[in-house]
């Protein structure tokens, strides 16, 4: 499986890849895996040359800390391929050694350009074809949830833009498979009355059976929910997929974060 | 050593086959000594005349979206912009192709593309969706949305290699000049490791 993402880069940042999100904090960009993957090839490319001097490099890091060996372009290549070692073990809690990023650093000033990215990563123990999806980020509030349905998309981090309309939402999904196994960390402020949040994976705008409510967190606190039983399957190329949430109770405002991975199969 | 342990010739009678190892219980013919792996599979090639038994890695299919993350629309303003298929943090179509390419890590094998616009071509407009490899667009899988159409896919098997650039090319025809796409998907088969 391949991650491919691209950011625009005129100073140090990390990445969440599997939704194209950057940030200067490191915290920021964090994602939780379902399942472990061992990371195999990277690359980079840029548009023009690094610059005398320059140069431009990622590493894949797991609680801050360097899993993976670093993919670096230099002047005046303006790509590079290179293996990668490393492993991101399956997530588990919101704990340092459970998030992971990727880091983005320059040597000297290199133009600021977009540099896109990839890194081939796979599962090894178990569905060894699971590809990862993502979204959100454990900084930025979602919008205030309503009892009924907001939208967004698992391929998009960071600000937790979203709105009502599912049609905005819907990603046609390109091949059969099914999707199974998920993350979701979930960061609540202190909530005085019940909020309990639903989230679910729709198709063609149904409800699937990935679909899941996070208990209220009457402090300020972070929950950390995995699954690998519940399964929806595409059962044809096409099918619209959307990423929805609610509150159950409309009562409670308190202001929530949240952060996710599904994992997929294609047929 | 005799001829028939040569292998010159097989005796009238008996059926060759093979055991794994000299504490094997069960001759059998090759076949179906050879079992395929979660990631290996096998294939038997020329069937019922010289028949060979070719080992292949399996592959996996796998999914990339592009999009918009600020309103779930890619605007594509003029003609002929480039955006990478496997995401963009600014959901900006590029009228520099250098800046939408992706270096491939791997071969794969691009199965199939869906295109939903947020709005359709009017009367005799197009808005065509395709494959960039090494700066030359190719035809052969490529979504082409033309009046009324705003959600299309197009399968096939198009083979893209290690080292090459790929991103998509965004092509208006019959006088269109804008367009606001919500999603490009792609699925794609790899090899994975064994």
């Amino acid at each position: 499986m391949i991650i491919g993402w691209s950011s625009l880069n005129n100073a140090a940042s990390y990445a969440n890849p599997l939704s194209t999100y950057f940030n200067a904090t490191e915290l920021f960009a964090r994602f939780w895996t379902p399942v472990s993957v061992d990371l195999y090839d990277g690359t980079i490319k840029l548009n023009s040359a690094p610059g005398g001097g320059n140069s431009r490099s990622f590493r894949c890091l797991d609680g801050g800390v360097q899993t993976g060996s670093i993919v670096t372009v230099s002047d005046p290549d303006t790509s590079v391929r290179s293996a990668i070692t490393g492993t991101w073990p399956a997530s588990t809690s919101e704990a340092d050694g459970q998030g992971k990023t990727l880091h983005h650093s320059l040597v000297g000033t290199p133009p600021f350009e977009i540099c896109n990215n990839s890194i081939v990563y796979q599962n090894n123990d178990i569905d060894p074809g699971i590809g990862l999806y993502s979204g959100g980020s454990p900084n930025a509030a979602f919008d205030t949830a309503t009892t009924t349905y907001i939208y967004t998309t698992f391929f998009k981090g960071g600000t937790g833009v979203a709105s009502t309309t599912e049609a905005n939402w819907q990603i046609p999904w390109p091949t059969t498979g099914k999707f199974k196994r998920v993350f979701i960390l979930y960061k609540s402020a202190a909530s005085a009355l019940p909020q309990s949040i639903i989230f679910t994976l729709r198709i063609d705008g149904v409800d699937t059976a990935m679909t899941y409510t996070l208990p209220s967190l009457l402090t300020t606190n972070s929950q950390c929910y995995t699954e690998s039983t519940l399964e929806a399957e595409i059962t044809s190329a096409g099918q619209l997929v959307s990423f929805g949430y609610k509150k159950t109770n409309a009562a409670q405002t308190a202001s929530f974060t949240a952060v996710y991975c599904f994992g997929f199969i294609a047929d | 050593m005799t001829a028939i342990d040569k292998g010159l010739f097989t005796p009238v009678g008996i059926i060759p086959k093979v055991r794994v190892t000299s504490n094997d219980t069960t001759a059998d013919y090759l076949n179906n000594k050879v079992v395929e792996g979660s990631r290996i599979g096998k294939n038997i090639l020329n069937a019922s005349v010289n028949e060979q038994l070719q080992i292949v890695i399996a592959e996996v299919g796998g999914v990339w979206v592009s999009c918009n993350r600020a309103d779930g629309n890619i605007s594509v303003l003029s003609p002929n912009l480039y955006l990478s298929p496997t995401g963009h943090s600014t959901g900006a179509p590029m009228a520099n192709i250098g800046e939408a390419q992706l270096l491939l890590p791997r071969d794969i094998t691009l199965t199939s593309m869906y295109v939903y616009s947020a709005t359709a071509p009017t009367a005799g407009q197009t808005l065509t969706c395709q494959f960039n490899i090494d700066g030359t667009p190719t035809t052969s899988l490529q979504v082409v949305l033309t009046t009324g159409v705003t959600l299309l896919g197009a399968t096939g098997e198009l083979s893209v290699l290690q080292d090459q650039l790929l991103c998509l090319q965004f092509t208006f025809g019959g006088g269109m000049t804008s367009a606001n796409i919500k999603f490009v998907s792609t699925a794609y088969r790899v090899m994975i490791e064994s």
